[in-house]
């Protein structure tokens, strides 16, 4: 360092010491200070409204059902998606129909064959019955069927 | 712990969402008159040998591609909304089946469903119903409950009872497994 610098240093340094600082006002003051409350109690009341909102901290854990729900979802999609049948498909469609239809004639026939021998029974007596009372050999054939 | 409620959670969405298809297949039919809920079989006659379930889709299909076959058939098939059969191989009259059939025959009758056979006999139940609106065949049910064998039918759409004779006439299926058709 010179001569030169350092008379530099001391012209400075006496500026500076000559240098006052302008005070703010009071009211400038006072509102600048109002300022971090006033900030702090607008912050507690959001927080107040909105509070039932906040569900606390959640475990780690919770969030398994969230990352499984993604492939339930996918899969879910794909089910609903309306799906078009293959050949495979129609052809067991076409046995279970046949099969059906099957056991829909099987009663027809068993329920038929029924109806039909309570029918001839019921006929069998009640033409025969009253005719045996006055032809004895009614009575014996009807005797001869029961047995 | 924690992995097995996430199993029991995901095990629960992925039966849900299998359910679901057959679930909507059987509410779409619901809505047809023909419908007939037989309730809870299973808890009488234990697990069905024979389930068949064949929606409205299927039906128009197979009607498609049996028209030059078998057009009656395929001009029946059309018209059907669904087709379900439930089979349940007994041993013995099951414990319940005659009131459950006689419940089920009651609940038809309210709502309007004719009785068209009644067969009433200590070996054997059976009922066949019709739904019948405006003079057309909207469902056909039957009940056949024997000491070996309990069948559940009903179909569902609008049925020619003729028609339907000479398609089941057509059909010559061995459903007992021995060769030999009882059917025929």
């Amino acid at each position: 360092m010179n001569q030169d610098d350092k008379t530099l240093d001391t012209q400075i340094d006496r500026m500076l010491e000559q240098l006052t600082i302008e005070k703010a006002p009071a009211s400038l003051s006072a509102r600048l200070h109002r300022i971090p409350d006033e900030e702090s109690r607008k912050e507690r009341k959001k927080e107040s409204r909105w509070s039932w909102l906040k569900l606390g901290p959640a475990p780690r854990w919770a969030l398994a059902p969230a990352f499984a729900a993604v492939p339930l979802l996918v899969i879910a999609v794909f089910l609903l998606q309306p799906k078009q049948p293959s050949a495979a498909d129609i052809e067991q469609a076409r046995q279970d129909l046949a099969v059906a239809f099957t056991y829909l004639d099987k009663v027809g026939l068993r329920t038929g064959n029924e109806i039909h021998h309570v029918l001839g029974d019921e006929l069998r007596r009640s033409v025969k019955g009253p005719l045996s009372e006055h032809i004895p050999f009614t009575e014996q054939s009807l005797k001869e069927e029961t047995t | 712990m924690k992995h097995s409620i996430i199993k029991k959670i995901a095990t629960a969405c992925l039966t849900a969402l299998i359910a679901l298809p057959v679930m909507a297949q059987e509410d779409a039919l619901k809505d047809f008159p023909g419908y007939v809920d037989f309730g809870a079989l299973s808890s009488v006659f234990g697990e069905p040998t024979v389930q068949i379930s064949v929606g409205e889709s299927l039906l128009g299909l197979v009607g498609s591609l049996s028209a030059s076959e078998d057009p009656e058939a395929a001009e029946l098939f059309k018209r059907l909304n669904g087709v379900r059969v439930n089979v349940f191989e007994t041993d013995g009259m099951a414990d319940g089946a005659i009131d459950m059939v006689k419940d089920v025959s009651s609940s038809l009758s309210s709502r309007g469903w004719e009785s068209v056979v009644t067969v009433n006999s200590d070996d054997e139940q059976v009922r066949i119903f019709m739904m019948i609106i405006d003079g057309q065949v909207e469902g056909i049910t039957v009940m056949a409950v024997e000491e070996t064998e309990a069948v559940f039918v009903n179909v569902i759409g609008s049925i020619n009872p003729e028609e339907l004779g000479k398609v089941m006439e057509n059909f010559d299926i061995d459903i007992n497994g021995n060769g030999d058709n009882e059917a025929e």
